[in-house]
């Protein structure tokens, strides 16, 4: 056989095999380029902005002690001031760079900071000042609930605030204030907002009419109201005497005196007689949701369940009438016996009996056609403004009780009957109004359906109806 | 054959024999975190995210419709380049890159990947969010809000989606894109409501899940109602009018479940 290597050549051969393969066991990274001594600012933020706008964020350079881009390091983002960056953590790119991404400026006015912090280096922050956004809303910051004599100066001047979306408060906004009921005057109407977003008018002086006088403050589309009471009061037991005319205050084009009332729980009965023509008689609570709205015709009486709390009525004549009229409150009895009007207050609750001296009915809930029973139950009238949700209760005990609720244009609207008969307990309807109005609330009981309410043994007897905010 | 061969023979194969190792061979894993997306991309329909840098342990959303999320997947943490696509059937649709990102993953968390911004106005962007809270105490969930939407919110928790605002809220002025802390309350019935921030009007309004009930031996899930458990809700704007969620009328808001109760350091009831 032929000798292909010469002993030398073999050895050497097997140095660089050995080399070779040595070589071969080691690792495939090529190792870190360098630590981490130094981070500077690669991109640096806007120093002002809006609050809770994005704005670009930061990156960061990270070098070595040579000043040596460094690739692959991890930098951690931390945020203050409310905010958020897109990227909370980064790695450094071939240049050694890191970015947050994008940064959401937090919802208040001040600072804002993003810090970048790696191992082994210095962090470095960024701070960004906020300011305001757009007036987003303007609201009574003092002067609203005063009350005076018609026609006199109230203490106090209208301050109105102007925040942003935030509430922040917004400076420089202008601020156009305004007289809407009631026929007084403001001794200056234009103001500019503070630095706590605060605008002051002019003194107010009331009109001569007695109501619930009305101030606006409008920024743009923003607007809010003040009221100040020009009222008189009225006692349960007592009356008022007047007369509707040019000098009063002008609500919905009519000419109307108010007049503050306070109940306790229990019945009122609300009586008025004008010569004004198409004279109404209105009572409303106060905050301003209905409670009667019933024309006079002359002379008429109405009687209302009543929560403890404070309302006004008003004496109203037809558009452009005049006249005068008296109107008187009396404490009355709670049990409805009648077919007559019975308005009831949302958050009043009265102790009722179904007899056979109640108003009898000709209806059925279930098909609307039931005509071989009468039925006898008890009718209210709440007034529902559209939006607003209430809980309607019947407890009957041991009466089964059946409970109806009627739309302001009488259809019904839903039932509950939910025992059965024979099945005592309390039966409930909670309902979202979607037209404002007066809702008839029928209060019965089941038996009452199927059976003649004037045979001995039917379903009469004692149920207590509330009517309340859920 | 010669001897000096045999020796250069052996000495060749104890060399490369010293490469292999001498401990038993096993599969390592990188080191990973939890990731998820959630979509509140308002004004577009539903998105494909993919990772593109490699197909195991990355997360991964198909046909994902605005206001929903996904799982969480195990995913290699470090630097991960994930891009966004239209989800269609039409390529030439599907095939446009919505956005295209890098972002670092850190190890040992549990990430959201926010899809937010704008298609239409090409500032489609994810944004992570650390979802890794510690546990709440025992007896209480934690509930946090996630501004997802548009403007400055308040967030209040409270028994049901229609119990009356309590005079201060839970979560004051969040922001969009940022997040409040979690707010720990004991197990039961929860719902959070939002309204703008300054305002008393309900924008939106969301029960929380009560936990399933489970049979003996089970481990507890997530719910209101087991301690242990963590969540994000999320609020959401309207979708965008004349885009594929403009049937999505008004704001709304989602629970998400960030922490499971027997996740670790798990809660007594998960002890087997």
């Amino acid at each position: 056989m032929t000798r292909i290597f010469s002993k030398s050549a073999a050895l050497a051969f097997l140095a660089v095999a050995a080399a070779g393969a040595i070589v071969a066991c080691g690792d495939d990274s090529t190792g870190p380029s360098g630590t981490p001594a130094a981070v500077a600012a690669s991109v640096t933020p806007p120093a002002t902005a809006q609050v809770a706008t994005a704005v670009q964020g930061p990156a960061v350079v990270v070098t070595d002690a040579g000043g040596n881009p460094i690739p692959g390091v991890e930098v951690t983002f931390d945020v203050a001031g409310g905010g958020a960056v897109q990227y909370p953590i980064a790695t450094t790119d071939a240049q050694g760079v890191a970015s947050a991404g994008l940064w959401q400026v937090g919802p208040k006015v001040g600072d804002n900071t993003v810090t970048a912090n790696v191992d082994g280096a210095s962090p470095v922050t960024f701070t960004l000042t906020s300011s305001a956004g757009p007036a987003a809303k303007i609201s009574s910051q003092s002067g609203d609930g005063q009350s005076g004599a018609p026609g006199s100066t109230l203490p106090n001047p209208l301050v109105a605030r102007v925040v942003d979306g935030g509430g922040n408060p917004k400076a420089g906004e202008n601020v156009t204030f305004a007289v809407v009921v009631g026929g007084g005057s403001l001794s200056s109407t234009a103001a500019t907002t503070n630095a706590s977003g605060d605008a002051t008018s002019g003194a107010w002086t009331l009109g001569t009419g007695q109501c619930a006088q009305r101030a606006s403050a409008t920024d743009g589309s923003l607007k809010t109201f003040f009221t100040a009471s020009s009222r008189s009061s009225i006692a349960v037991g007592g009356n008022a005497a007047g007369t509707l005319s040019a000098s009063d205050c002008v609500i919905n084009g009519a000419f109307t005196d108010e007049y503050d009332l306070t109940t306790p729980a229990g019945a009122v009965t609300v009586s008025m007689t004008s010569t004004a023509p198409g004279a109404t008689l209105n009572m409303v609570t106060a905050d301003g949701t209905a409670l009667i709205a019933q024309d006079v015709n002359a002379a008429a009486t109405f009687r209302l369940i009543t929560a403890a709390s404070s309302k006004a009525v008003a004496a109203t004549a037809g558009a452009g009438s005049t006249g005068a009229y008296t109107v008187s409150v009396a404490n009355a009895s709670s049990d409805v016996t009648t077919c007559g009007k019975v308005y009831i207050e949302i958050g009043a609750s009265t102790n009722q009996a179904l007899s056979t001296t109640d108003c009898t009915t000709n209806y059925n809930p279930a098909s609307g056609d039931w005509s071989k029973s009468d039925v006898a139950g008890d009718a209210f009238l709440v007034y529902i403004p559209a939006g607003t949700t209430v809980r309607i209760s019947e407890t009957a005990q041991p009466l089964d009780a059946l409970l109806s609720l009627y739309s302001p244009s009488g259809s019904l609207i839903t039932y509950r009957d939910n025992g059965g008969v024979g099945a005592s307990g309390t039966e409930s309807i909670t309902y979202t109004a979607t037209t404002s109005g007066f809702h008839r609330i029928v209060a019965g009981s089941y038996c009452l359906l199927f059976e003649d309410p004037y045979q001995a043994g039917c379903d009469y007897g004692a149920y207590t109806l509330s009517v309340v905010k859920p | 054959m010669r001897l000096s061969r045999f020796v250069m023979l052996g000495i060749c194969a104890a060399v490369f024999s010293g490469c292999g190792k001498d401990d038993v061979t096993a599969p390592s894993l990188p080191p990973l975190s939890q990731v998820r997306f959630i979509n509140a991309l308002s004004d577009t329909g539903a998105v494909d995210i993919h990772a593109v840098d490699q197909v195991n342990l990355s997360p991964i959303a198909n046909n994902l419709p605005f206001r929903q999320g996904t799982q969480y997947f195990p995913t290699a943490a470090g630097v991960r380049h994930f891009r966004i696509f239209l989800t269609s059937k039409d390529i030439n649709v599907t095939s446009v890159v919505m956005a295209d990102e890098n972002i670092t993953l850190p190890e040992g968390k549990r990430l959201t990947l926010l899809l937010s911004g704008s298609a239409r106005a090409g500032t489609t962007s994810l944004w992570m969010i650390d979802d890794s809270a510690d546990p709440p105490p025992a007896g209480q969930v934690g509930v946090r809000l996630v501004n997802a939407g548009s403007g400055i919110v308040n967030g209040y928790v409270v028994n049901t989606a229609t119990t009356p605002l309590p005079g201060t809220e839970t979560f004051s002025s969040v922001g969009t894109l940022t997040f409040s802390p979690y707010f720990d309350r004991a197990t039961g019935p929860a719902a959070v409501r939002v309204t703008d921030a300054g305002s008393t009007t309900v924008n939106a309004s969301a029960a929380g899940p009560s936990a399933p009930t489970t049979l003996p031996g089970e481990k507890p899930a997530a719910g209101v109602t087991q301690e242990g458990t963590n969540f994000s809700v999320y609020y959401f704007s309207a979708g965008a009018a004349g885009s594929a969620n403009a049937s999505v009328t008004t704001p709304g808001l989602v629970w998400f479940v960030d922490r499971n109760p027997c996740d670790e350091p798990a809660v007594a009831a998960c002890a087997p």
